[in-house]
């Protein structure tokens, strides 16, 4: 059965092309808009195995999103990749202490982005 | 510095950062034709602006003095035009935005159709269809071949029998042989027992009992030439029957050994078709990675929607910041750290290490940055 990874990005076209190289490898996709959108996709998935998040978002950012996400026992262990344009020291140091396993800067080469998220599924 | 020369320095800034959005969208001629009409038309209205007044420049590839009080409009002057800039600052995001999700997802459609039509390349899904189907060459090689060894060993076992036959129908040739010698002995000992009943009868009374013995003997010979006849000619039958068993064996073993030869054939042609097909399935997978090395690329560049829209929305937000200060009418700070504040909402490198240098229009930042390698925590 296909793992689900949940990509979270206003870009509506970056969410197009990171599903498109993560479907090709084998995996479902649900997305969201937003942090909020996506704790609100949390909610009512069944499962999901990864989330790939961008940083600078409306509503809720990316690391404010991961904070909340972590404080769920039930994703306490769901690994998520940093996906974004920032490549800020101190906003590394923040995903990392929210308690996001990767970062990954855009834009980003898509064997790149599969190797991290089969290095994390896997794990 | 007065209240318009600052405003005239972010403006001016404000253009700039426009321009500094045109890399990014190099190879993107609809884009960037949209943006660098904007940036020029924000970046020339500040210049002639600052042109006609001795407001001085402090930062800039020119430093043009305006004449006093040719400034005087350039805040209703923004006021008015500012919302205009972001108007069209949100048409080009929009459209871009717009346009690049249709491409992505046209793009993705185009993908799945070559991927549905066999060309996936190297993904995990194809090397294990590459798997499949020499696994399957394998498989059909490993069962077939004992399928044509088990009918040759059925042939095989059919000579025998055969052979066997021929035996048979060898010994009874030579049982009809001795059926014939029964048939000479009893003919012989018919004579006998004729000879000796003359011998008797010309013994008289003396050879009365030795006529009885020997016309028994000759009843007998005669009874044994009966049965050798019968059985020569059983035998016959039998010798006629085995001739056509051997017969019908021999032209059934021609029969199985076209049969086995016309299967190994089939069977060889049918592996043939797998090789054939396997060798067409590795040509596709070549083909299949070149495309995918190409969709890779493709999949890079189409990021740079997102990069611009982040660009964009810096400017918008800035123009927006700019206008709500003019409409307040409050005391503007200087240009640098008005550029200062701006850089605290940049989000890309490439924002950040030109600002310095690229704060004046015209001047071209690098262009967006190659794919970096992960981090991991």
């Amino acid at each position: 059965m296909a793992k689900t990874i949940l990509i979270v990005d206003d870009s509506s076209s970056l969410r197009v092309v990171v599903k498109l190289a993560l479907v090709r490898a084998g995996f479902d996709v649900i997305e969201a808009g937003d942090g909020k959108e996506g704790l609100a996709q949390l909610a009512k998935a069944p499962k999901v195995h990864l989330i790939v998040s961008d940083v600078n978002m409306p509503n809720m950012d990316g690391i404010t999103f991961v904070s909340q996400l972590k404080q769920q026992a039930k994703f306490k262990f769901t690994p998520v990749i940093m996906l974004t344009t920032e490549n800020q020291d101190t906003k590394i140091q923040q995903a990392r202490a929210a308690g996001a396993k990767a970062w990954l800067t855009k834009p980003f080469d898509p064997a790149q982005l599969l190797d991290a998220v089969s290095r994390l599924v896997l794990a | 510095m007065n209240i318009k020369r600052r405003t005239l320095n972010i403006a001016l800034a404000l253009a700039a950062s426009i321009c500094a959005a045109l890399p990014v969208l190099s190879g993107h001629p609809g884009a960037l034709e949209a943006v660098a009409v904007l940036g020029a038309a924000m970046a020339s209205g500040c210049l002639a602006w600052r042109a006609r007044g001795p407001v001085g420049i402090d930062r800039g590839p020119a430093k043009v003095d305006l004449e006093p009080g040719h400034d005087e409009g350039l805040a209703p002057l923004l006021l008015g035009v500012l919302p205009v800039w972001r108007r069209h600052v949100g048409a080009v995001k929009g459209q871009t935005e717009e346009a690049v999700n249709r491409l992505a997802r046209s793009f993705a459609s185009i993908t799945e159709q070559f991927d549905a039509a066999g060309f996936k390349g190297t993904n995990a899904a194809a090397v294990d269809g590459d798997a499949a189907t020499m696994s399957l060459l394998t498989l059909c090689e490993r069962e077939l071949q004992p399928v044509v060894n088990c009918m040759k060993g059925i042939l095989d076992s059919k000579g025998a029998l055969v052979s066997s036959v021929l035996d048979l129908s060898r010994a009874t040739m030579e049982l009809q042989g001795m059926a014939s010698g029964v048939s000479h002995i009893a003919a012989q000992t018919n004579l006998l027992a004729i000879n000796a009943a003359i011998e008797a009868a010309r013994a008289g009374d003396a050879g009365r009992g030795f006529a009885v013995i020997a016309k028994e003997i000759r009843s007998l010979s005669q009874e044994s030439a009966k049965t050798g006849k019968l059985i020569t000619e059983r035998m016959a039958e039998v010798a006629q029957i085995m001739k056509v068993t051997v017969l019908s064996a021999n032209i059934a073993s021609e029969h199985d050994q076209s049969a086995i030869d016309l299967s190994a054939n089939v069977i060889e042609d049918v592996l043939s078709h797998m090789r054939e097909l396997n060798n067409n399935a590795e040509s596709m997978s070549t083909q299949g990675a070149v495309i995918r090395s190409e969709i890779d690329s493709l999949m890079i560049g189409l990021q740079f929607q997102d990069r611009v829209s982040q660009l964009i929305t810096v400017i918008d937000a800035d123009i927006g910041r700019l206008a709500g200060e003019l409409e307040q009418a409050r005391p503007l700070p200087q240009a640098d750290a008005w550029l200062d504040d701006l850089q605290r909402h940049y989000t890309m490198p490439d924002q950040r290490q030109p600002s310095a240098s690229h704060r004046a229009a015209g001047v071209t930042p690098p262009a967006a940055p190659a794919a970096a390698k992960a981090i991991f925590f």
